[in-house]
C-alpha cells in the first residue's frame, strides 16, 4: 500500500497554493519557534501582453479531435496557461458539452514523460539535424525522383491544412504511399453505405426528430464524433409526458447508451446482423427473415412499434458491426422513410475517406517487397494497436528509414529509426471538420513546451516548405470563409454549405447481404469477442492520463485495467469468479491472450468484451504496465471468435464499488414506467412519501433570508453515466489520481462519483453522486475544529486548513462522499506538471479531509467578476446531457428551483432529515408495451 | 488447606509485614528481568511504528474510506475500559468501605494509570495532522476559532485528561505512606528517591488524617469518573448517524463493558504476581473470588446489553438498524468477530458460577484472559461493522488492518507491561500502610506489637 | 530509626512549584509568541533586488498607487510593475546610475525582475484587491504608510484574527473612492457610514469560503 508503487501516480503537484508549507512550517514554529513563511518570489512580467491580467481567466475557442472529426471546445488560460477545458456552446457537435478525454487532455499537456526534442535512435537531435538526412535535397535521392520510396502512416484526419500539405507531397512526389489508418477510421460504415446507396457516407442522426430509435450494438450516446449532440438531443426528449423518445438497444456489452435505453436487449454482437434482418423482413414484402434470430417476439414487436413511426425514426449501426449490418441498417432507414428526415447521410469530412489511401495492402506489398525507403509515421502508434495480421512492426522494419512522430516514447517511437515530438493538442494551430462538416478552427493556448511538430508541419519539412501553422490555417480558411482569421479564431468555427445529400438506395443488394449474414451465424462453441475501444483511454493514445486511468469503467467501475467480462451466468457455468484468469485464444488462430474475467450482468452470454488501449510496453511512466495488451485478438472486420479457458491464476482488480443491488430494500435510486409515473407522479414508495425540505419550514439553518441558496437538481431520466462530470470536477479541483493500490483501498479521492445500481430486472442505474450539501449536516456538527461548518448561502463548507483529520465527518456522512488525504497525494510534482493546478483552489495536503464545495470557487468569483455562460459547476458545465441543474433555490425561476418541485423530485436517504440541497428526479422511461421483455410493476 | 476466607494469613507482625511486602519486586527473579526486556522491545515497536505513522500518514493503517476509523480507535476505547476497574476498586469500594479492596488497589490503581497513557496515544496518534492537535482545545487563538463543542471529540478531551489527573493523584497520594516505609527500609541512593517521593510522611496522626480526607475527596471526584468517562467515549459513537453506533444504549452498555474487561484485567495481573512474588499472604483467595464474583456480575450486564441492542434495533422498524443488526453483524463478513465477542464476554463467563473456578488461580487467569480477548474484540467489531456497511451500498467496503496498526496495538501492550513491571521493580506494590490498617481493624485480637 | 533528610521536602515543593509552572508558563509563552512583532514579521524590512524607494515615488513624485499596481482595479492581484511600466519612465530619467542598474538589465536580457514578497498571505488565503476596493477599502488599512516607507514592510498582523477584526465592523476603515490611494487617512465611522450608504451597505464576508477555497 505504499504510494511509491510504480502504479501510483498522482495526477499533479504540490502547487503554490498548497498549504502543506504552512502546516510544516508551524510544525517548524512549534519545534524551534521559527517564523513561518519563507519569503516568496515576485516576478513580473517584462513586456506585459495587453490582453493578460494576472489572476483573471481569459476563454479561448479550440478544437478536440474524435477520430479526424472535429469537437468545438472553449479553453480557460490564466497568465497563458490552459486550465480547463469545456465544450464550445455554439458549435454543434458540442454545444457546449464534452467527453471525460477532452476534459482530461489538459493534464497531458503538462505531463513530464512527454517527448521533449526529436531523437535519432535514442539521442537528442536538433531539426536541423533532422532536415539535413529529410529535407527535400537530403530525401530526393532515397525516396526516388517520383517518392516511389516514400510512405505515409497517418491518422484519419479532417484536417485543411494537412489537405493542402497532402496535395503539394503528391506534387513532388506523385508516386508516394499515403495511408490513412483504417483501423480507426468508419471503414464498415463507408462499406455499408456503399453497397445500400452505392457511395461511402457519414451518418448522421436526429433524434430532436425521432421518436423511435434502435441502437444496434450502437453505443451511439457515448462513443464517436457526433455522441455529444446526440446525447444532448436525446436528454431533451427524456422529459416523461407526451413526446418522450423511445429507445431500443440490442447489444452484446453493457453500454451506457444500453443502459440509457427504454429497452435493452442482450445480443451477442455475431446475432445483430440477423437480428436487423429480421427487423426489415417484418418491415418489408419480400425479403425472408433469418433463421435463429435472438429475441424473435421482441423483434417483430420492435418492428410494429418501427412501422408506426415512419419518417420519425432511426436504426442505427454500431462501429465494430460489419459493413453488411450497416447496409441493412441503411436500407432499414430508407424502407422507413426516414433518410433526410431522422437520418442524414453526406460525404464523409474526413480526407480522402474511403478511398484508397484507407486500404494498407499497397504500403505493406511495398514494405514486403523493400520498395520502401522513408516510413513516416504520424500521430499513430501501429506497432501496438494494428491488428496482428498487418504484421506492422515486422513490415515496418524493412523500411530503411523509419521516422515516428509522437506525443511520448510509445511503441512506435521506440522502434522508429527517428523519434519527432508530436505537438498537444492544445499547442497546434489548425481547421478541422466536424462530423457535420462543420469547419472548426483550431488555435494554441500556449507556446510549444516541447520542440515539437505535427503531421502537417512534418510534411511541410520533407517538402522544404514553410512549417509555420499559423500562415497555412489562414490559407486554408481563407479558401473556404468570407471572414478574417481573426473572426474565425474568435468564434471557433463557421457554418458549412449543407451537403447531405439523399442516395437512391439499392435493395437488389439484400440477397448477398442476406448470405453474408448467413455466413456470419456458426454454430460452434466458440464465444464472440467484442474488442472495444476503451472508452477512458481509447486506443491506447491516452493511456499516459492517469485521470482517465483512475475512472471507473462504467459497466464494471474498474479502474487501472482491463479485463474479459463476461455474463455472470456464463462465468458460473465455467466455474470462474471475478480476477480469475483466463487464456483467451482466437478461434483458428495462434494468437492468445491472458487476462482477468470480471462478471457484468446484463451482458449478453456467449460474448467476451474486452477494452483495447492498455498493456502499453512503450510510453510514459503512467501508461506501461497497466492491463493486458489484447490487440494480438484483433481483426481487421467482422467479429472474432475465441475459446477460453482458466489459467487457474488470479490478479488483483482495483474497483470502486463493490456491491451494485440495494441489500436493504431502500429506494435510493427510483425509476419507473412511464405510465406508473402517470398513475403516481411523486412516485414514493410506501412510507417513503416525505416531501422535499423547504426552505421555510426550517428557520434553524442559520441563513439569511436574503442569501442565496445555492442548490442541484440531478435528471436520473437524463443521465448515460458517461462520466464527463467525474473528470471535468477533477480538473476543476485540484481532485489527485491516487494510483490502483490506494483505489484497491477503498481511498478514491474523486468528489464526485457515478454510483451503479441494479434495479429491479437487473437494469442498471447511474446515479451521480457528491455532496448533497445537506441543510442539516451530519458532517458539521461531529467535527472539532469547526473545520466544516455552513456558509450563509447554504454551502456545506470544508475549510481544509483548519482540519485535523479525526475523519469523524466522513464516518457521518451518510452518502460517504467525503475524501481523506491519506498520504500527501500531490508532493514531488515537477513545475510543468503543477501547471494544471487551479489557482483558484487550495491544493489539500496530508491529512485533511476535502469533498465537493459546489465549485465554491466559482460561486465567489461569479459574485464579484461575473461567469461566462453564466454561473455553473463544473460538473453541470461538462455533462452533454444537461442531467444537471444547479443554481439559486431561492429564486424560482430558476431551473434548478423548477426541477426541484417536480413530484418526482425526491432527497437520497431525506428520511434521515438531513435535508439535502441536491435532490434527483426520478428515472422514467418509456418503455414499448406491446414488449414484455420487462413487465411494469416497477 | 487455609482459610479461603481470610483476607490475611498468618498473624504477621507490622514489621515482618513491612520487609516482606513493601517492595516485594526487588526479590524477584529472573522471570522479571525476562518481562523488563520483551516489553522493552515491543516498547521499541511502538516507538518506530509512531514515528513511521506521524512521518508518512494515516494512509500507513488499514483506514479507508467508508471505515475511517479503525483498530486505534478500538485499541483507545479498549484501553480507557481497562483503567475503569482499578477506579472503582479505589474509589467506590472505598466509599463503601470494603476492607478487601487494599491488598490490590495499589495494583489496580497502577493498572488504570498505564492504560490511561496507552489509551490517550489512539486519539492523538489517528489524527490526520497530529501537530495540530491542540487545535481541540479551547484557548484563545490567533484565528479567533474555538472548537465546536457540539463535537464529542472535544469532550474527549476533557473526560480523559481528567480521567488521567485524577488516577495519577490517587495513585500517588496512596502511595506516600509506603513510599515513607520504603524509605525507612531502604539505604543509600534509593533512600534520598524515596525520602524525596515520601514528601516528608512520618505517619503521625495528622498525616494520617489529612491524607484520608484527601482520599476520600479524591474518591468523590472519581466515583462519577467511573460513569462518565466511558460514557464520554461511548458518545464518540451514540451521536453519530451510523446504524449500531447511534444508540441510546450505548453509555451504560460501555461502562459496564469497561469495567468488566478492567476486572479481567486486574484477575490477569493480580494471579500471577501474587505466585511470583509470593503474596498469597495478602492476596488471599478471597480477594480472587471477590474479583471474579464482580466480574460475572459485571458480564450479565454486558449480556443484557447485547441482548437489548438488536432488540431494539428490531423493535424501531428502521431499514438501516434492523439490517445493521439483524443481518450485517451476526451473518455478515465480520460474523466471526460477533460471535467471538458473545463466546468469550458471555459464555465463557458463567463458568464463574463454580466455587471451584473462582478458588483455582490459574483457572481464573485463563478465563481472564479470554475475557480480555473478547472485550477488544468488541470493540473492534463496535467501530467496524457498523461503518463497513451503512447507508449507500455503493460506498461498501471491508477492512483490514495493516501491519502499523498491529504493531501499533502489540506496542502499546508491551509499553503498558513495561510500566507496570517496572512499578512492580521498584515501587511498593502491595499497600502495606492499608494491609496493617486492615490487620487492625480486622483483627482486633492479633498479639500485641513486639518491640513497640 | 534515622530521621529522613531534611532538604527532601523542600527539594520536592521546587520540583511541584517548577512543573506547575512549567505547565502554565510554555503555553503561555507560545501564544505570547505568535502573536509578537516578531513572529508576525511586523516591522520586517525584506532585501529587495532593486533599492526600491515607496517613499519617493509616492511623495516627491506624486505618482498614484495605481499606476504601477492597477490591477488592484480589475483583478484579485495588485499585481507588480513589468519592467516595460517602469521604463516608461525610467528611459528618460534616472536612465543611469546604481539604483536602476538592475531594472536596465531586465529590460535589455528581456529577463523578469525577481521581487521578494513583504506581505505574504498562507497559500491557503484567497485575498481580492478588487473586492477590497469595490468595497471602499483603500491601500494603507492593509499595507499602512507606505508613502513613508523607504522600504515597505508590514505593519499589520497578517493573522485572521487580523483580517476578521475589520471584516466584523469594516465601517471605520470605508473611503469614498477618491480616497482610496490616499494615505494618512485615519479611520473615521462617520465617514464609514458615508461610504458605506453610498455603497448601498457593506457586508464583508466572515465565513470559511469568503477567502479559503
Amino acid at each position: 500500500m505504499s504510494h511509491d508503487d510504480p502504479s501510483w501516480v498522482p495526477a499533479a503537484s504540490l502547487g503554490r497554493r498548497s498549504f502543506l508549507g504552512a502546516s510544516a512550517g508551524t510544525l517548524g514554529a512549534l519545534a524551534a519557534g521559527c517564523d513561518l513563511h519563507r519569503p516568496e518570489e515576485l516576478v513580473p512580467y517584462v513586456r506585459r501582453p495587453p490582453e493578460v491580467v494576472p489572476g483573471v481567466s481569459d476563454w479561448y475557442a479550440t478544437a478536440a479531435l474524435r477520430g479526424g472529426y472535429a469537437i468545438g471546445l472553449l479553453a480557460e488560460s490564466r497568465e497563458g496557461r490552459p486550465l480547463k477545458i469545456e465544450g464550445h456552446p455554439e458549435h454543434p457537435m458540442s454545444r457546449g458539452g464534452t467527453g471525460p478525454r477532452e476534459q482530461a487532455s489538459v493534464l497531458t499537456l503538462y505531463d513530464r514523460d512527454r517527448l521533449e526534442a526529436p531523437r535519432e535512435d535514442g539521442t537528442a537531435r536538433s531539426w536541423a539535424a533532422f532536415a539535413r538526412s529529410f529535407g527535400p535535397r537530403s530525401v530526393r535521392p532515397f525516396v526516388g525522383r517520383r517518392g516511389e520510396g516514400l510512405a505515409l502512416w497517418l491518422p484519419p484526419s479532417s484536417s485543411a491544412v494537412l489537405a493542402r500539405r497532402l496535395a503539394a507531397l503528391r506534387e513532388r512526389y506523385p508516386r508516394a504511399t499515403i495511408v490513412f489508418d483504417p483501423t480507426s477510421a468508419p471503414t464498415p460504415r463507408w462499406e455499408g453505405t456503399r453497397r445500400a446507396f452505392g457511395r461511402p457516407l457519414d451518418v448522421q442522426i436526429d433524434l430532436a426528430r425521432a421518436d423511435r430509435a434502435v441502437f444496434l450494438d450502437a453505443d451511439a450516446l457515448v462513443e464517436g464524433p457526433a455522441a455529444l449532440a446526440l446525447a444532448r438531443d436525446w436528454a431533451h426528449r427524456r422529459t416523461p409526458g407526451e413526446g418522450m423518445l423511445r429507445t431500443y438497444a440490442f447489444e452484446g456489452a453493457v453500454t451506457s447508451t444500453g443502459v440509457s435505453a427504454d429497452h435493452r436487449l442482450p445480443t451477442p454482437p455475431g446475432a445483430i446482423g440477423r437480428l436487423a434482418l429480421a427487423l426489415l423482413a417484418a418491415l418489408r414484402d419480400g425479403v425472408s427473415p433469418p433463421e435463429g434470430v435472438p429475441h424473435a417476439e421482441a423483434v417483430r414487436a420492435v418492428a410494429r412499434d418501427l412501422d408506426a413511426h415512419r419518417g420519425r425514426s432511426a436504426v442505427v449501426a454500431g462501429e465494430r458491426q460489419p459493413a453488411a449490418v450497416h447496409a441493412l441498417a441503411a436500407l432499414l432507414n430508407a424502407t422507413l422513410g426516414n433518410v433526410g428526415r431522422t437520418v442524414r447521410y453526406r460525404e464523409s469530412a474526413l480526407l480522402e475517406a474511403a478511398s484508397g489511401a484507407f486500404d494498407p495492402s499497397r504500403l505493406f506489398d511495398a514494405l514486403d517487397a523493400d520498395a520502401i525507403d522513408t516510413l513516416v509515421i504520424a500521430d499513430a502508434n501501429p506497432v501496438y494497436a494494428a491488428p496482428p495480421s498487418f504484421r506492422f512492426a515486422e513490415r515496418a522494419a524493412r523500411a530503411t528509414r523509419t521516422v515516428a512522430c509522437a506525443a511520448f516514447a510509445n511503441e512506435t517511437a521506440a522502434s522508429a529509426d527517428w523519434a519527432l515530438p508530436s505537438l498537444h493538442p492544445l499547442e497546434r494551430w489548425g481547421l478541422h471538420h466536424a462530423h457535420d462538416g462543420t469547419p472548426t478552427a483550431r488555435q494554441p493556448l500556449i507556446e510549444p513546451l516541447v520542440d515539437g511538430t505535427t503531421p502537417e508541419g512534418l510534411i511541410a519539412r520533407l517538402l522544404g516548405e514553410d512549417p509555420s501553422p499559423r500562415e497555412a490555417v489562414a490559407a486554408a480558411v481563407a479558401e473556404r470563409a468570407d471572414a478574417s482569421l481573426d473572426e474565425v479564431l474568435s468564434r471557433g468555427f463557421f457554418a458549412a454549405a449543407d451537403e447531405t445529400v439523399t442516395p437512391r438506395p439499392r435493395f437488389d443488394e439484400l440477397p448477398s447481404l442476406a448470405e453474408e449474414i448467413a455466413a456470419e451465424a456458426r454454430a460452434d462453441d466458440a464465444l464472440a469477442l467484442d474488442l472495444r475501444p476503451d472508452a477512458r483511454v481509447g486506443e491506447g493514445e491516452d493511456a499516459e492520463n492517469a485521470w482517465l486511468q483512475e475512472l471507473p469503467e462504467a459497466s464494471t467501475q474498474l479502474v487501472w485495467d482491463n479485463a474479459a467480462l463476461l455474463a455472470p451466468a456464463e462465468m458460473a457455468r465455467l466455474g470462474l469468479r471475478d480476477g480469475d484468469v483466463v487464456a483467451l485464444a482466437l478461434a483458428g488462430g495462434d494468437a492468445s491472450v491472458r487476462l482477468p474475467v470480471l462478471g457484468v450482468t446484463g451482458q449478453a452470454e456467449g460474448t467476451v468484451v474486452a477494452w483495447l488501449g492498455f498493456g502499453r510496453r512503450r510510453g510514459g511512466r503512467v501508461a506501461r504496465r497497466v492491463g493486458v495488451d489484447v490487440t494480438p485478438l484483433r481483426t481487421v472486420t467482422g467479429v472474432p471468435r475465441v475459446h477460453l479457458e482458466a489459467t487457474g491464476e488470479r490478479r488483483d482488480l482495483a474497483r470502486t464499488q463493490h456491491h451494485h443491488r440495494l441489500e436493504h430494500d431502500e429506494p435510493i435510486y427510483r425509476r419507473a414506467d412511464l405510465e406508473a409515473w402517470r398513475a403516481n407522479p411523486r412516485l414514493a414508495p410506501a412510507g417513503h412519501e416525505t416531501p422535499p425540505p423547504s426552505l421555510h419550514e426550517a428557520p434553524d439553518d442559520g441563513e439569511p433570508s436574503d442569501a442565496a441558496r445555492w442548490a442541484m437538481a440531478i435528471d436520473l431520466s437524463r443521465c448515460t453515466g458517461c462520466k464527463a462530470c467525474v473528470i471535468a470536477c477533477q480538473a476543476e479541483n485540484d481532485v489527485p489520481a491516487v494510483g490502483k493500490t490506494q483505489v484497491a483501498l477503498g481511498r478514491e479521492m474523486h468528489w464526485l462519483r457515478i454510483d451503479r445500481y441494479l434495479t429491479e430486472g437487473d437494469e442498471v442505474g447511474f446515479q451521480p453522486m457528491l455532496c448533497q450539501h445537506c441543510e442539516h449536516a451530519p458532517c458539521e456538527y461531529v467535527c472539532p475544529t469547526n473545520a466544516t461548518v455552513h456558509s450563509p448561502d447554504g454551502l456545506n463548507v470544508m475549510a481544509y486548513n483548519r482540519c485535523v483529520g479525526t475523519r469523524f465527518c466522513q464516518n457521518n456522512c451518510p452518502y460517504h462522499v467525503r475524501r481523506f488525504n491519506w498520504f500527501d497525494y500531490q508532493r514531488g510534482r515537477p513545475a510543468r506538471e503543477q501547471l494544471v493546478h487551479n489557482p483558484d483552489v487550495s491544493v489539500r495536503g496530508r491529512g485533511v479531509m476535502e469533498k465537493c464545495t459546489f465549485c465554491v470557487q466559482r460561486i465567489r468569483r461569479a459574485e464579484r467578476y461575473g461567469e461566462p455562460g453564466g454561473l455553473r459547476t463544473a460538473c453541470q458545465q461538462a455533462c452533454p446531457s444537461e442531467a444537471i441543474a444547479f443554481g439559486d433555490r431561492s429564486d424560482p425561476s430558476e431551473p434548478v428551483s423548477r426541477w426541484q418541485r417536480q413530484p418526482r423530485a425526491y432527497s437520497v436517504l431525506g428520511e434521515l432529515g438531513t435535508r439535502p440541497r441536491v435532490q434527483y428526479l426520478a428515472r422514467v422511461d418509456h418503455p414499448n408495451p406491446g414488449l414484455r421483455e420487462r413487465d411494469g410493476e416497477r | 488447606m487455609e482459610n479461603a476466607e481470610a483476607l490475611l494469613l498468618g498473624r504477621p507482625s507490622d514489621r515482618e509485614l513491612t520487609e516482606r511486602f513493601v517492595t516485594p519486586g526487588a526479590r524477584a527473579g529472573g522471570w522479571l528481568r525476562v518481562g523488563l526486556w520483551t516489553c522493552a522491545g515491543l516498547t521499541g515497536l511502538l516507538v518506530l511504528s509512531i514515528a513511521y505513522t506521524v512521518l508518512t500518514g494515516i494512509g500507513t493503517w488499514g483506514d479507508r474510506i467508508p471505515i475511517g476509523w479503525g483498530f486505534a480507535i478500538a485499541n483507545f476505547v479498549w484501553w480507557i475500559g481497562i483503567g475503569h476497574a482499578g477506579t472503582f476498586i479505589s474509589a467506590i469500594l472505598l466509599l463503601l468501605e470494603q476492607p478487601w479492596r487494599s491488598s490490590i488497589n495499589r495494583i489496580a490503581e497502577s493498572m488504570t494509570l498505564f492504560a490511561v497513557v496507552q489509551a490517550g496515544l489512539f486519539p492523538l496518534l489517528h489524527l490526520g495532522r497530529a501537530w495540530f492537535f491542540y487545535w481541540l482545545v479551547p484557548y484563545p487563538s490567533t484565528m479567533e476559532v474555538w472548537p465546536q463543542f457540539t463535537s464529542p471529540l472535544t469532550w474527549d478531551v476533557g473526560a480523559i485528561t481528567t480521567y488521567a489527573t485524577i488516577s495519577l493523584l490517587f495513585w500517588y497520594l496512596g502511595l506516600i505512606p509506603d513510599l515513607a516505609k520504603a524509605r525507612d527500609t531502604k539505604t543509600g541512593r534509593a533512600r534520598k528517591v524515596f525520602a524525596v517521593f515520601a514528601m516528608g510522611w512520618r505517619g503521625s496522626a495528622r498525616h494520617a488524617r489529612h491524607l484520608k480526607i484527601a482520599q476520600l475527596m479524591l474518591a468523590g471526584l472519581a466515583t462519577p469518573l467511573v460513569i462518565s468517562v466511558h460514557t464520554i467515549v461511548s458518545f464518540d459513537f451514540a451521536v453519530g448517524v451510523t446504524p449500531g453506533w447511534h444508540s441510546t444504549v450505548f453509555p451504560p452498555y460501555f461502562v459496564a463493558g469497561a469495567i468488566f474487561s478492567g476486572f479481567a484485567m486486574t484477575l490477569t495481573l493480580v494471579v500471577p504476581l501474587r505466585r511470583w512474588l509470593g503474596l498469597e499472604a495478602v492476596i488471599t483467595r478471597r480477594h480472587l473470588d471477590l474479583l471474579a464474583k464482580l466480574t460475572l456480575a459485571t458480564s450479565l450486564i454486558v449480556a443484557y446489553a447485547y441482548v437489548v441492542e438488536p432488540f431494539l434495533a428490531w423493535l424501531s422498524g428502521a431499514h438501516f438498524e434492523r439490517h445493521m443488526y439483524l443481518e450485517v453483524r451476526p451473518f455478515g463478513p465480520y460474523a466471526f468477530l460477533f460471535w467471538l465477542t458473545v463466546a468469550c464476554n458471555v459464555a465463557v463467563p458463567q463458568a464463574l458460577w463454580l466455587r471451584r473456578v473462582r478458588h483455582s488461580p490459574w483457572v481464573l487467569f485463563a478465563l481472564s484472559i479470554l475475557i480480555n480477548v473478547g472485550m477488544w474484540v468488541e470493540r473492534v467489531m463496535l467501530v467496524v461493522t457498523s461503518q463497513h456497511r451503512d447507508f449507500l451500498p455503493s460506498s461498501w467496503d471491508v477492512y483490514l488492518p495493516s501491519w502499523v496498526d498491529t504493531s501499533l496495538f502489540l506496542g502499546t501492550l508491551g509499553f503498558f507491561g513495561l510500566l507496570m513491571l517496572l512499578t512492580v521493580r521498584h515501587l511498593p506494590i502491595i499497600p502495606v500502610t492499608e494491609i496493617v490498617e486492615m490487620k487492625r481493624e480486622e483483627l482486633p485480637d492479633g498479639p500485641a506489637e513486639e518491640g513497640a | 530509626m534515622a530521621p529522613l533528610p531534611p532538604s527532601a521536602d523542600f527539594w520536592l515543593r521546587v520540583a511541584l512549584f517548577g512543573g506547575a509552572a512549567l505547565v502554565v508558563g510554555v503555553p503561555v509563552g507560545l501564544m505570547l509568541w505568535f502573536r509578537s512583532p516578531l513572529h508576525l514579521g511586523i516591522g520586517q524590512v525584506v532585501e529587495q533586488p532593486i533599492e526600491f524607494d515607496h517613499r519617493h515615488h509616492t511623495r516627491d513624485d506624486g505618482i498614484d498607487c495605481l499606476y504601477c499596481h492597477h490591477d488592484a482595479r480589475r483583478s484579485p492581484r495588485a499585481g507588480v510593475p513589468s519592467t516595460e511600466l517602469c521604463m516608461g519612465c525610467h528611459a528618460q530619467v534616472w536612465n543611469e546610475g546604481r539604483e536602476t542598474r538592475p531594472l536596465r538589465a531586465s529590460w535589455a536580457a528581456d529577463r523578469p525582475i525577481r521581487w521578494r514578497r513583504v506581505h505574504d498571505a498562507p497559500d491557503f488565503v484567497f485575498f481580492d484587491h478588487r473586492a477590497h476596493f469595490e468595497g471602499g477599502v483603500g491601500c494603507e488599512s492593509c499595507h499602512g504608510r507606505v508613502d513613508r516607507m523607504a522600504h515597505v514592510y508590514q505593519t499589520e498582523a497578517s493573522t485572521m484574527g487580523g483580517c476578521l477584526e475589520c471584516h466584523r465592523d469594516p465601517v471605520p476603515h470605508l473611503r469614498p473612492e477618491d480616497a482610496l490611494t490616499r494615505m494618512g487617512l485615519s479611520p473615521s465611522r462617520a465617514r464609514g457610514e458615508r461610504v458605506a450608504d453610498r455603497l448601498g451597505g457593506v457586508s464583508p464576508p466572515t465565513h470559511c469560503t469568503g477567502c479559503h477555497r
